[in-house]
């Protein structure tokens, strides 16, 4: 039983990491905690369900649609909330980001109301058998998902040039702007990729979960969690964070007890961070 | 300009109130409809408002119009205050309620002002064991759900198994808020007096987006039987994912009502044939069981709701609608007056039997002094099961019922019923 305990917590590892990857590219760039990463979450599994419902079109193949319209609509939030106040106390963005989050959701009530809305796929209850081990398809799909996402991530970070000029606004805000960097058009592209990432998720979730306006919620406190532990900012960070949480959720719920098991991550949670603050891979920040 | 001032505060307080304010009577309905169970308790609400609808088709209450004011209980904060807040605003007659916690807090908040609650859904037994004077739950208590469940296990599902009850082997999983626990508690205490054995025992929260372990736990115990007492989605996720590994006992029963809700047939299609679920919802009764005037009530119901949502009622629709009933129909209509103490009298002394009302058991508060004051002692709810996809499937209690029990249960895959 071990082997599946463990093949399970690494399966959620990776969902929560995929969950986690918006909010900690944001921040890492510009060292903003996004509260209404949640709802982001909620209109991206809304997008994928309409597109199915409506258009018939598979969850995975809505990404097609969901990434794009969720990049616009980082954007739109960027220059509508996030812009003017990026200059602005730690505090206010806490008050703006948690004002858009219950907008949001408000608004997600309205048009939508509180129904559960799901989607079942031919593939929503396929299990691969390894020996006495099993695997569900979708939860799979999402891990491998966050693998992809983190790697293509890395790569543009990496090798062009507005992913180096996001590099450099996240390392020394001041010398990049020195260097010819457009501070706020950087900004402003990574929180529409945050976004994006949000969208990537949204539409692999859909198939093993429902959507409604809190949906949000549940995701957004894990993801803090995970986030905090692999180290603000830091992607890699978030997937090792994703995958801790997840094997510890997934270990302590079998061995100790399935309504202790959030307790049990959030004690050492709370070790990891009093060893090392900054996370496991973070770093101090200097502005 | 300080006259003028003076002069509109003058006229504010002296002009009377419009005639339709007058003739109004506000009835607070405090629920979730936002955060995690929104859904349900928007559901709730659509049946308490097409009950509130009927009854001002029917001339109201007292000649006034049943006016609804909502109560947001998105958290246990928020039953505290919208609690607060509709009081603030004169109310003193309040119906609703989807979770028993909130439930909970939100009668400490209106007893507290002498004003009535009127508890539409929420069970748990520890809503009326504080020796409240207004506060009524008229749809029975978790404790009747909890045992009724256990009973119609040892009474009707063992010999289906051919098995005696002491032979079986019980897994209990529940969502550990107070409603999940205090069915869950009740269920025990009966299987171990039909000698059932309760191989494990699952509490899990409620927000968890992960329920393998809950899974794997039950499956190592290898259980005959499964009960199990979620809200929606946590349920429809305990079931994927028992549906992934491989567990498939032969009896599964909600001793709560959750898993009735279509949400679930329409995530797992045929796999949920064959489930039980105890809810005191009346839908696939006899007619012949029911007075002519209670029936009527009951369709005129299921009309509105087809009319209005599109499909057919839920099971929280059910449930908000025959809590509501009982209040506006029968509680307030034949109180003296309606303030809270004409009317904690009118709910206090009022009897039906079943198929007087548009439920299948009947009402009868519990006196003052008595554990539960103002439960409704002969609350006893039904056992439907999921056949052909759908669950109005009514098979306990035998009076009741028009389908057939049908059990053991299937494995995953093979639950298709033509």
């Amino acid at each position: 039983m071990i082997g599946q305990v463990l093949l399970n917590g690494i399966l959620l590892g990776g969902l929560y990491a995929l969950v986690s990857l918006g909010l900690t590219l944001i921040f890492g760039v510009m060292r903003i905690i996004n509260f209404a990463h949640g709802q982001f979450l909620m209109l991206a599994m809304y997008g994928t369900f309409w597109l199915f419902q409506l258009y018939g079109v598979d969850p995975y193949l809505s990404i097609l649609i969901v990434l794009p319209l969720m990049f616009i609509l980082g954007i739109v939030a960027y220059r509508v909330v996030i812009q003017p106040i990026i200059d602005a106390s730690e505090m206010t963005h806490v008050f703006a980001t948690l004002g858009l989050n219950l907008s949001l959701q408000g608004i997600a009530l309205i048009l939508w109301q509180g129904d559960f809305r799901g989607i079942r796929t031919v593939y929503s209850s396929m299990v691969v058998h390894l020996g006495s081990l099993y695997i569900n398809i979708p939860r799979l799909i999402i891990f491998l998902c966050a693998l992809a996402t983190i790697w293509v991530l890395f790569l543009f970070l990496k090798k062009t040039y507005t992913g180096k000029a996001i590099r450099a606004s996240a390392q020394k805000r001041v010398a990049a702007q020195l260097m010819g960097v457009n501070l706020s058009r950087i900004y402003m592209i990574a929180f529409g990729m945050g976004i994006a990432i949000v969208g990537i998720t949204g539409a692999v979730l859909m198939p093993i979960y429902e959507v409604f306006p809190s949906v949000g919620s549940l995701f957004a406190l894990v993801s803090f969690v995970v986030v905090v532990l692999g180290g603000l900012g830091n992607l890699g960070g978030a997937l090792v964070g994703g995958i801790i949480i997840g094997v510890v959720e997934s270990v302590s719920g079998v061995f100790i007890a399935p309504n202790l098991k959030e307790g049990v991550y959030f004690i050492i949670f709370v070790i990891i961070l009093l060893l090392r603050p900054t996370g496991i891979f973070g770093k101090a920040v200097i502005r | 300009m300080k006259r003028a001032i003076l002069f509109f505060l003058l006229l504010t307080i002296l002009v009377p109130l419009p005639a339709a304010a007058q003739n109004d009577v506000k009835i607070g309905c405090v629920l979730p409809y936002t955060g995690a169970l929104a859904w349900q308790g928007q559901e709730t609400y659509r049946g308490m408002q097409i009950a509130a609808d009927m009854q001002n088709k029917r001339g109201g209450v007292l000649g006034k119009k049943i006016i609804l004011v909502k109560g947001d209980s998105e958290s246990l904060k928020s039953a505290v205050t919208e609690t607060e807040r509709l009081i603030n605003e004169g109310i003193r007659l309040f119906c609703g309620e989807y979770s028993s916690s909130r439930a909970k807090v939100a009668t400490t908040v209106t007893e507290k002002y002498g004003a009535i609650f009127c508890v539409v859904i929420a069970v748990a037994d520890d809503i009326t064991e504080r020796g409240y004077k207004y506060v009524f739950q008229p749809q029975g208590r978790a404790t009747l759900w909890g045992e009724l469940s256990a009973e119609f296990v040892g009474k009707e599902a063992a010999p289906k198994l051919g098995k005696k009850p002491s032979d079986l082997r019980v897994a209990v999983a529940y969502e550990d808020s107070d409603f999940g626990t205090s069915c869950s508690v009740a269920f025990i205490r009966k299987a171990k007096e039909f000698q059932m054995n309760i191989v494990s025992q699952e509490p899990y929260s409620l927000s968890a987006l992960d329920l393998s372990s809950v899974v794997l736990r039950i499956k190592q115990a290898n259980p005959d039987v499964l009960a199990i007492t979620p809200y929606v989605r946590d349920g429809i996720l305990f079931l994927q994912q028992a549906r992934d590994a491989g567990l498939s006992p032969k009896v599964l029963i909600c001793p709560g009502g959750p898993l009735a809700n279509d949400v679930f047939a329409e995530k797992l299609g045929d796999d949920m044939n064959y489930m039980l679920v105890t809810t005191c919802a009346s839908h696939d009764v006899r007619k012949e069981a029911f007075k002519p005037e209670a029936w009527e009530a009951l369709q005129e119901f299921g009309e509105h709701y087809l009319k209005e949502f599109k499909k057919p009622p839920t099971n929280d629709a059910y449930h908000g609608f025959q809590g509501a009933w009982t209040f506006f129909h029968f509680g307030l209509p034949r109180s003296k007056a309606l303030d809270p103490d004409d009317v904690e009298k009118s709910m206090r002394t009022l009897v039906l039997k079943p198929g007087e009302n548009v439920t299948t058991f009947g009402y009868q508060a519990a006196p003052q002094g008595h554990k539960n004051a103002g439960a409704n002692l002969i609350g006893y709810p039904n056992v439907f099961q999921w056949q052909k996809g759908s669950v109005g499937h009514l098979v306990y209690p035998p009076g009741f019922a028009k389908s057939q029990l049908m059990l053991p249960m299937p494995p995953w895959g093979q639950r298709s019923m033509k």
